[in-house]
């Protein structure tokens, strides 16, 4: 894309000139500083005043954070930009990243402490597979489907069904077969996972391609329906491709915040958890 | 032969009407694709069905299609069964019921065709493929969220915290790491307090308040106590900055300064209780001597940060000015001496000639002729006189009427003198001139006994004098010597460990220089730290307070003395309440 | 002064000329339509850049127009019965200068309905106005010492055309030789170099085009091409040159602007091969977005796909925005290098939707937006007539799901969401027309783009989409 219109978009990423990434930045650059330089007593872990420093910054950075899902269907009158809280949302969760572990003083254990430390250093690794498949996804996505919307697509490939059928019902022998096999619909689930995990073109015309050739010396009327149905078979995969590879997009997108979204909710009762624990047994 | 076809067609408008066709024969093929004679739009039906056949007049049936499914009811279509006469025949192809009959000039083939209702292509794909942009609706974040978020409530706060409510005071020796509690421990709980791994609140009293000193105490009983309250609290620095906040976040959460847990930490697995982590000493005893000025007498408190601020050792040490015989603990310097009231020359006792190499049988002594380590293999025993110097010196002063050598032995002064004044008044037994009857001290016979007792005693030919000389008062009554087993009252050292290649005595200890008593071998910290220094500094051996002092020691209380002791030799045995650093 | 109606009707007219045609009982129809305002000595009538559609008329007292040329700020004094502000009418475009009102003056304030109308019923009105505005246009572009004289010369001497979209007036290597002034509507340059299309620069009412080929006798070196609908005003080369003649002022300002015209296109001609990619890439931006009649658009949501991931947030804040019914369809649209144009208004210099709303419903607000006031009565002509698709016919919008039980459990139709369960509102209350208004009245601006979690939606007029100087 030309510069002139690339200088008008501002991914979330480079948000005000990398603005959070500074901030993230300097906030890691101090925690370290004050790790390695504060006038501790005791070995740095979760209980020392500077460990409860970081834990009440922690906690504060992790609820702002989670925020984020509330900020983004708060839609209200105001001067805020999801982009710019995006922006903060990434950059800060790094800084999170650090500033827990520091709290953490490195002890782990199988606990509810270290469980919740998991618990968030998933949520923000997930956040880092998220912003990969944001800074990649979405041109592939776009170079998929063109100008046509996932609802056009669809409609086409209603149409092809139509046409497939309306063929099939003059028809008998392999290419009734095959016909009747590309019509088939997989179930909701098979077919999600075969746009994740499978190769996305239909693997059924290769097969039928010799029993078709036969087909095409039968008489003339199946000869041209036979035809007819290899093309629309043809056209059928091509669409099932491209609906498939939106698909896998759109599933990737949003498949990864089915672990970073439940992962923050439990992580901050795993949290709480530790912090009722600890106040508990004080 | 004429076929007549009539076919009914059912209207939209639910009428019926009738198509009537004539084809010539011989031959009529039925199926479902266009190019047959008659189509029989039926999904269930092959594309090419059977044909009915006109052979010399007689109608038969024949199927076309071998790999057809469709079954004509009644109508076997490999034998083509014959219409002739006024026979009729009426079957079933999927859903047109077919009748077949003569005319009645047997001129004619007459075929109904009934289709039972509309026929025709329908399409079976509506609108609306099943395709879904969203993934599996299983994957729901907020579905997973709130499975996960009461799976894990359950686990890490019902399952613990009901565990630890129900199990409040049984307390079990058979205690296993995987009960429920230990979701909630910081880390693995100590093998001594093992047993209350499954009941926390035997530490734990009371939920949100810090564990304090006193629970500790009901096990822990009368331990020493570090210094007097009054010391301790004026020992710890007046915080400032950030230490004064923590004092102030410590004092609003309830938790105990000074108390066992500002230094014992449980829950750190198979570390143990950690005691004392480190720089812990040092909020105290970093600028000590100011804060305590004026306490602890003329010695006072150093100012240690570290061990490299650790000033010159201080020992105790007898001194004798002025008459008075008194403890003194100071640091090393030449001019203070320990006046223990012994003589006593290293160099000449591990000289490799001389006198001591003649008597040991021209062999050079060594440290370990006369000190041994004792059980605490950390410490050495105190040199005894009678097995450490009585192998050369035998205390012998004359030879009795039998010619053998009379020697004293080394229990005290007084019973010396006995021995002396009965050997001397059986002597003058033997003596009639020198016999005195009746004299009031109970001394019967000999003169001046007493005198001639000091006199023996004063003489410096191999008794008393050969090595307590300055021991000795005037009149050979009271012989004052004090030594003192153990220098550093207030710390530890372990030679046992010391004893390393190639450590020898005189790599610490100076002995071949010393040719008096008085010389104290202790080195001077500066030979330790060729080997120790402060954590952190490399290729040295990191040394911490804890490696040589004890913080839970009571501080040694030093006896009073005074001139006229009343004992031939007084050791002083100086045993503070101290274990050694079990760490 | 007390006048009865009778007086006033005889005044104005004799105050101000547009209206002198009239008969008194036009006279008094057109007057219920406009409104007299009074202004005090120094107040500012409008500002420019400021979006308005009404017409003023000098009934008494003065005014001047501040324009601004280079760091000079010149005054145009207009007294009584001249007419201003009619450039904006007839351009749909915002405000070109400040004017202030120089004494204590009386004013009639026309709006632009009531005028065209006018223009409509009265030919000679019409032309009054076609002529008046053609004047002042010639002023903007030949400079204001161009006399009066001159003005009329070339005004007699042109003829106005109407050039359908995409059509070219002038093609490249042509040797005729008028220039033209683009009256309203848009237009292109471009240029055959190498065998391919280059846009050379996009040109709004106002500018002159072709004025080169008149004044240097040669070939046209570019194509000029209408993007919507435009109206130009053909100026012959004899009338372009005596014009000139007349003042040396006038001609050095032509000089000079060709000069740098001369300098962009011997830059594109030199620096072709360099510049190549780029240069192609400028021009088939730019006929993607003039075929998406972005030309017309004066503020259009432009989502870059290498940015968007489909959230449809852009979606659920325009439906939070105004009560449930989203205005844009984000996934609808065409798309052109991963840049893509959703079904959203685009708040075109001459809204179509406008020209048959029966209660006027439709403006354009101070700030520049296009919407639909409250008065609209849902008969969907705006919707028939607008050429993008993006009016929608609905109706009142039902109660929200609450926002927590929706967040935490997912109850109700969500946010963004219409419910569909409340069938009742559905079938009681009209469908009326709805249309993105930039979101008016909203602190923060449009909800779209503040919403867009990264940045992929931005909100652009057509000048910064193609800036030939940035190439």
């Amino acid at each position: 894309m030309p510069n002139v219109i690339s200088q008008r978009f501002e991914s979330f990423l480079s948000f005000n000139r990398y603005r959070y990434l500074w901030v993230a930045l300097a906030l890691m650059v101090v925690a370290i500083g004050c790790y390695v330089f504060a006038p501790v007593k005791t070995e740095h872990n979760g209980g020392t005043w500077f460990g409860y420093t970081l834990g009440v910054i922690s906690v504060g950075l992790m609820v702002w954070l989670a925020a984020l899902g509330l900020r983004k269907r708060l839609i209200r009158p105001g001067k805020w930009s999801q982009k710019g809280r995006t922006s903060a949302h990434v950059y800060l969760g790094i800084a999170l990243a650090l500033i827990a572990t520091l709290h953490t003083g490195f002890q782990f254990g199988w606990n509810v402490h270290t469980a919740a430390f998991g618990g968030m250093m998933i949520v923000i690794v997930s956040g880092f597979i998220g912003v990969a498949i944001y800074a990649t996804v979405p041109s592939k996505l776009s170079e998929n489907s063109g100008s046509q919307t996932f609802v056009e697509l669809k409609s086409q490939l209603d149409q092809v069904n139509l046409q497939l059928d309306k063929v099939l019902f003059e028809l008998d022998g392999p290419p009734l077969k095959l016909g009747e096999r590309v019509l088939k619909t997989d179930g909701v689930l098979v077919s999600q996972l075969r746009a994740l995990f499978s190769q996305v073109a239909l693997p059924v015309f290769e097969q039928f391609r010799d029993s078709i050739q036969q087909a095409r010396d039968a008489g003339a009327i199946e000869r041209d329906l036979s035809l007819t149905v290899l093309r629309l078979t043809q056209s059928k995969a091509a669409l099932v491709k491209r609906i498939r590879l939106h698909q896998r997009y759109k599933a990737l997108i949003s498949i990864w915040l089915a672990v970073h979204v439940p992962f923050t909710f439990f992580s901050m009762l795993l949290v709480g958890i530790h912090i009722f624990a600890v106040f508990y047994y004080w | 032969m004429q076929i007549k076809l009539t076919t009914i067609i059912y209207r939209q408008s639910g009428r019926q009407t009738r198509k009537v066709e004539t084809f010539e024969g011989p031959k009529l093929s039925f199926g479902r694709s266009a190019s047959n004679d008659v189509v029989l739009s039926d999904r269930s039906l092959p594309v090419k069905c059977f044909d009915l056949d006109i052979v010399d007049g007689v109608v038969g049936l024949r199927a076309t299609d071998n790999d057809t499914k469709a079954s004509i009811d009644g109508v076997d279509l490999k034998r083509p069964e014959f219409l002739s006469g006024e026979s009729q025949a009426e079957f079933k192809v999927g859903q047109y019921s077919i009748s077949l009959g003569l005319s009645s000039d047997q001129d004619m083939v007459l075929v109904n065709i009934d289709p039972g209702g509309s026929v025709g292509y329908t399409p079976r794909y509506g609108p609306g493929f099943r395709v879904r942009s969203k993934f599996a609706s299983l994957l729901n974040a907020r579905f997973l969220s709130w499975a996960g978020v009461f799976a894990l409530f359950a686990l890490f706060a019902w399952y613990p915290f009901s565990s630890e409510v129900a199990s409040t005071t049984t307390l079990s020796s058979d205690v296993s790491d995987q009960a429920p509690e230990v979701l909630w421990a910081s880390g693995k709980i100590s093998s001594a307090h093992h047993n209350f791994a499954e009941s926390c609140d035997q530490c734990h009293v009371e939920p949100f308040e810090s564990v304090t000193s006193e629970t500790c105490s009901n096990c822990h009983e009368a331990l020493p106590q570090h210094a007097s309250a009054l010391l301790l609290s004026l020992s710890r620095p007046i915080p400032e900055g950030l230490d004064s906040l923590e004092g102030l976040a410590k004092a609003e959460f309830g938790i105990e300064e000074g108390g066992c847990a500002s230094c014992h930490k449980d829950h750190n697995g198979d570390e143990g209780v950690l005691s004392m982590p480190d720089g812990l000493c040092q909020t105290c005893h970093e600028g000590l001597d100011k804060r305590l000025a004026g306490h602890m007498g003329a010695v006072g408190f150093d100012d240690v940060g570290a061990f490299s601020a650790h000033g010159d050792f201080k020992y105790l040490s007898v001194d004798r000015t002025g008459g008075e015989i008194t403890l003194v603990r100071s640091a090393l310097s030449p001019s203070k001496r320990d006046q223990s009231g012994i003589s006593f020359s290293h160099e000449q006792h591990l000289a490799e000639s001389g006198l001591v190499w003649e008597m040991a049988e021209e062999q050079t002594l060594t440290c370990a002729s006369c000190h041994a380590l004792d059980v605490s293999m950390k410490n050495f025993k105190p040199v005894e006189m009678e097995t450490g110097c009585g192998g050369c010196h035998d205390l012998a002063w004359g030879e009795d009427d039998l010619g053998q050598v009379f020697r004293l032995e080394h229990n005290s002064l007084a019973e010396a003198r006995y021995v002396l004044a009965r050997e001397l008044s059986l002597a003058s037994l033997n003596d009639p001139g020198s016999v005195r009857p009746n004299r009031a001290d109970g001394n019967r016979g000999v003169e001046n006994l007493d005198a001639k007792v000091t006199e023996i005693l004063q003489s410096k030919t191999g008794l008393c004098l050969e090595c307590h000389e300055s021991a000795l008062n005037d009149d050979g009554t009271r012989l004052d010597v004090v030594t003192i087993s153990d220098f550093a009252v207030h710390a530890t050292f372990d030679h046992s460990v010391h004893k390393l290649e190639p450590l020898q005595c005189n790599s610490c200890h100076d002995a071949k220089g010393s040719t008096e008593a008085e010389d104290v071998l202790m080195p001077k910290i500066e030979v330790c730290s060729t080997c120790h220094a402060d954590p952190g500094v490399s290729h040295r051996i990191e040394s911490d307070c804890l490696m040589c002092h004890e913080y839970h020691a009571t501080p040694p209380v030093f006896p009073k003395l005074s001139s006229g002791l009343d004992a031939f030799a007084a050791r002083l045995v100086l045993e503070p309440n101290r274990g050694g650093n079990e760490k | 002064m007390q006048h009865t109606v009778e007086e006033w009707l005889a005044l104005i007219p004799k105050a101000i000329d547009l209206l002198s045609p009239l008969s008194p009982l036009q006279l008094r129809d057109f007057l219920l339509e406009t409104s007299m305002r009074h202004a005090k000595a120094g107040e500012v009538i409008f500002e420019k850049g400021a979006a308005g559609s009404s017409v003023f008329a000098v009934f008494a007292g003065g005014i001047k127009i501040l324009i601004e040329t280079g760091e000079d700020l010149l005054e145009i004094p207009m007294g009584a019965g001249q007419m201003f502000g009619e450039v904006g009418l007839i351009s749909g475009r915002p405000r070109g200068s400040t004017v202030v009102s120089s004494e204590s003056t009386i004013l009639l304030e026309i709006p632009r309905t009531a005028l065209l109308k006018l223009m409509l019923s009265q030919e000679r009105i019409k032309n009054y106005v076609d002529d008046l505005v053609a004047t002042r246009m010639f002023s903007q572009v030949f400079g204001p010492s161009l006399s009066d004289e001159s003005k009329k010369m070339i005004l007699a001497a042109s003829e106005l055309i109407t050039v359908p979209p995409n059509q070219y007036l002038i093609t490249e290597g042509d040797t005729k030789s008028d220039a033209y002034l683009i009256r309203s509507g848009s237009m292109v340059v471009e240029r055959e170099l190498m065998g391919s299309t280059v846009f050379v620069t996009y040109l709004q009412a106002g500018a002159v085009v072709g004025e080169m080929a008149a004044l240097m006798d040669g070939s046209r070196n570019a194509s000029v091409k209408a993007t919507v609908k435009s109206e130009v005003l053909k100026i012959p080369k004899e009338a372009l040159i005596a014009a000139l003649a007349s003042s040396d002022d006038v001609r050095a300002l032509v000089e000079s602007r060709m000069e740098s015209r001369i300098q962009v296109n011997d830059f594109i001609t030199s620096n072709k091969t360099q510049f190549s990619s780029a240069v192609e890439m400028n021009s088939a931006i730019a006929g993607f977005v003039f075929e998406n009649g972005l030309g017309e658009a004066t503020d259009v949501l432009v989502i870059n796909e290498n940015l968007c991931i489909g959230c449809d947030y852009c979606e659920i804040a325009c439906a939070e925005s105004h009560n449930g019914i989203t205005l844009l369809n984000r996934e609808a649209g065409t798309t052109f290098e991963k840049l893509h144009i959703p079904t959203s208004c685009r708040h075109c210099e001459q809204p179509q939707c406008m020209t048959e709303c029966p209660p006027n419903a439709i403006t354009r607000s101070v700030d520049g937006e296009v919407f639909i006031a409250d008065t609209c009565i849902g008969c969907g002509n705006c919707e028939r007539n607008c050429p993008y698709d993006v009016i929608k016919m609905e109706r009142a919008p039902e109660p929200r799901s609450n926002f927590l039980s929706s967040v935490l459990f997912g109850l109700g139709p969500g946010i963004g969401h219409r419910d569909r369960r409340a069938v009742k509102v559905e079938t009681s209350s009209p469908k009326l027309a709805r249309k993105c208004d930039m979101c008016k009245g909203i602190d923060g601006g449009p909800a779209c783009v503040r919403a867009c979690p990264t940045g992929a939606a931005a909100r652009v007029s057509v000048n910064e989409f193609i800036n030939f100087n940035e190439l």
